[in-house]
């Protein structure tokens, strides 16, 4: 058995900020090896090692991206686990869960344990990984979801791949509703979607470019209600877009069912008409829709109904440098997930209980991940901000390799000064 | 400024046109100089010669990714009779197929000192992309972006137009026809509205109409009848065979009788209008041969009217690079 040396930090004079935990008020932090041990007064005897200086800081639970793309491993040269688990850090993401859309994809216990071992080695996250759904995400036969689950997959999915037929869609839910496997999905019709690039609105009409409609995401979401009430499986509804499907997943909670859902933090920011000017930046999946829309899904955050995630896709600048259509889905988040988030509170489109919540609690909860709270005994992970401090997100200090950052050059709110993930300082500004 | 906004782009900072996209946002003096500009190209048409110096010693490439005889050769012919060097790259077949990136296709070319590039491409959006990422001296001219626009065929319309009705005030136009996958109607709806034009209608089945087309500025028809009623002029669009397919028609025989000019149609519209199409045209699928061919038709007219329009064109934008500023010594190389 390893005996590890004894590891010790103080944090003090921070604004300790955690709604799910009652928890808001300046207080000292202390943490012995991976644990907070205490909250506002020291244990006996404790002597730290380590001293941070919060004051006038703000000191939230690590945060929880349950959507992201590491790009690792099989596409390297768009990022990987190391650079892209270091962005998350800076913006005090402690636990990620990675998608299964790589290639190989990750739909054995062995490519799971390798990316695994991967975030461990890097040392930034906690690494879930979202696994296949589907063997090799071909949307045919069932994975090995039993095994996925014991590999450490939190949930299984098909990410963007369509189903070969509603009836594969069943019996995944039925399976995995037997070993109480939660699925994450991506509601979209394909054949309503078509070759379309954005949303069906006045500027996809000015622009030329095919859109989606709505309702390619709504009735497709309509089958998977309507699947996940018949086989009991708990169904986590990722990256919704509108505001429709946002009221269907509403009356299914008040109907009982295990459904819960989460938004891409980009859709909470940018709508349609962002797509004006062929911006490649803004060609993304799920679609930016209306601006009626972008307000639902933030009402949806500050309700407490939606969790945030960051959907990030790093792309090569090749991969963008293309006419709108022709050219990769998708945007860089980690690197200023925090930012944004930060500066939604600032300029009072989110609550900071609603944006803290979205991106702790709420997703933890959703998943259930051991994470995302602020309590005695519980993970010292652990996010200081100085929440009032504006940044300029310039390429230098952008982590990933992904070249798709639609926020550079661009001064937000919100700077991460410390991340700390199971008691080891992973960031520090 | 927003450096993405369709009428900056366009513009110099004079405020003259040195890339030609799309005619949304450009101002009205600007597509009435370019209509007297064409004009005034006409004249030398028919002269024994028919070359001016105008773009001597330039050289302008037709970067044509998407086939097409017709357009390419009308702009061939009026470089040519700008006393222009042209370079006619068949791109569709060469490079792209062979994995290279359009940027790398276009850096390629910038580095050989082109001047100007005619670039049509099946991606909406592609000659914007173009335009933001070449040289800052090389003039762009779409010649059609996948859905988005095609304006140089919209602007020997509206010099088509002008000179058979005189101006643009107290004309209702109706286009006609496939408007979901039109770049020509697109271009046309925001030239006829910048013009002045008293009402543009945009007549066809649901299916073939795109969402919110009252946004651009035009009254949509599914009536064909109700839709021709007193209009002045009737564009006609080209229905491509394929649209049969992927269930946006149930047949060219449908959509003929519902669709299609025909001389009793084409007496619901004023006793002088006139008829347009942008060709090729198919006979019995959207107009009658009596019509295409009749006295009421300006389809060769319009033909007629491409070179000295493509010349238009082509002499403002080389005329606005040059205003604008310097040229620039070497290529340059832009990142994302």
């Amino acid at each position: 058995m390893n005996i590890q040396p004894q590891h010790t930090i103080c944090i003090q004079g921070g604004h300790v900020f955690d709604p799910s935990e009652n928890l808001n008020a300046i207080m000292d932090v202390y943490i012995e090896n991976d644990c907070i041990v205490a909250l506002g007064t020291a244990p006996e005897g404790f002597t730290p090692k380590e001293t941070i200086n919060a004051s006038g800081k703000m000191i939230f639970p690590g945060f929880i991206d349950i959507n992201a793309f590491l790009a690792e491993p099989g596409f390297t040269q768009k990022g990987t686990i190391q650079t892209e688990t270091q962005a998350a850090a800076k913006s005090g993401i402690t636990t990620l869960c990675c998608t299964p859309n790589t290639k190989p994809v990750l739909d054995s216990s062995a490519q799971v344990t390798l990316v695994r071992d991967k975030a461990k080695q890097a040392g930034f996250c906690n690494i879930l990984p979202i696994g296949a759904l589907t063997a090799g995400l071909e949307g045919e036969q069932l994975s090995n979801m039993h095994g996925l689950k014991e590999a450490g997959c939190i949930a299984l999915s098909n990410h963007d791949i369509p189903f070969k037929d509603s009836h594969v869609i069943k019996q995944c839910y039925h399976y995995a509703a037997g070993f109480n496997i939660t699925v994450m999905v991506t509601p979209l019709d394909q054949a309503l979607a078509q070759d379309g690039c954005m949303h069906e609105s006045p500027t996809s009409t000015q622009l030329g470019l095919a859109g989606i409609g709505e309702s390619a995401e709504t009735s497709a979401l309509a089958q998977h209600i309507i699947l996940a009430e018949e086989t009991g499986v708990n169904l986590h509804i990722s990256r919704v877009s509108s505001k429709r499907a946002l009221d269907m997943i509403t009356a299914a909670q008040k109907k009982g069912l295990n459904v819960t859902a989460d938004v891409a933090l980009g859709n909470l920011v940018f709508n349609a008409e962002d797509c004006a000017g062929y911006n490649s930046l803004m060609h993304v999946s799920p679609v930016y829709r209306s601006p009626l829309d972008q307000q639902a899904l933030i009402d949806g955050v500050n309700k407490g109904t939606l969790s945030i995630c960051s959907n990030h896709n790093p792309q090569d600048s090749a991969s963008k440098m293309a006419p709108f259509a022709a050219s990769e889905k998708g945007i860089s988040v980690l690197d200023s997930f925090a930012n944004v988030i930060f500066d939604l509170v600032n300029n009072k489109t989110l609550t900071l209980e609603a944006a803290i919540r979205s991106i702790s609690s709420l997703p933890a909860q959703q998943l259930n991940i051991q994470a995302g709270k602020v309590k005695i005994e519980g993970a010292a992970d652990l996010c200081i901000v100085d929440i009032n401090k504006q940044t300029t997100m310039s390429p230098s200090k952008i982590i990933s390799k992904g070249a798709n950052n639609p926020w550079i050059e661009q001064n937000l709110y919100g700077e991460v000064a410390c991340t700390i993930n199971a008691g080891h300082i992973v960031y520090q500004n | 400024m927003n450096p993405l906004d369709p009428s900056q782009i366009q513009l110099n900072e004079d405020g003259r046109l040195k890339h030609f996209l799309t005619t949304e946002g450009l101002s009205k003096e600007i597509l009435t100089e370019i209509l007297d500009t064409a004009d005034s190209f006409i004249g030398t048409q028919s002269r024994s010669v028919k070359t001016v110096p105008l773009l001597r010693g330039k050289t302008v490439v037709n970067l044509f990714f998407e086939n097409s005889t017709r357009t390419r050769s009308t702009f061939e012919l009026a470089a040519k009779r700008l006393s222009a060097n042209i370079l006619n790259l068949d791109i569709a077949r060469s490079a792209t197929s062979k994995g290279e990136t359009l940027m790398d296709t276009l850096w390629n070319l910038e580095s050989m000192y082109s001047d100007m590039f005619i670039v049509r491409h099946a991606d909406s959006g592609a000659a914007h992309f173009i335009a933001q990422h070449v040289t800052p001296n090389v003039a762009v001219i779409n010649a059609g972006d996948g859905r988005h626009a095609h304006p140089t065929q919209a602007m020997l319309d509206m010099l088509t137009i002008r000179r058979e009705k005189g101006s643009f005030e107290n004309l209702t136009v109706a286009i006609v026809g496939d408007i979901l996958h039109s770049r020509v109607a697109r271009s046309q709806i925001y030239a006829l509205n910048t013009l002045g034009a008293a009402e543009v209608r945009v007549i066809g089945p649901n299916t073939l109409l795109p969402q919110a087309i009252e946004s651009l500025g035009a009254t949509a028809y599914n009536n064909m009848e109700q839709g021709l009623k007193d209009v002045d002029v009737i564009i006609m669009l080209r229905l491509q065979k394929e649209r049969m397919k992927n269930a946006l028609l149930p047949s060219e025989s449908e959509f003929y009788r519902l669709y299609g000019l025909t001389t009793e149609k084409l007496a619901l519209a004023k006793p002088d209008a006139i008829v347009m199409h942008p060709g090729p045209i198919n006979r019995g699928v959207e107009i009658e041969s009596a019509v295409a061919d009749g006295p009421q038709s300006v389809i060769l007219k319009q033909v007629s009217n491409g070179i000295p329009m493509r010349m238009a064109v082509m002499a403002m934008a080389m005329g606005g690079q040059q205003s604008g500023q310097a040229p620039t010594s070497e290529p340059r190389k832009e990142e994302v």
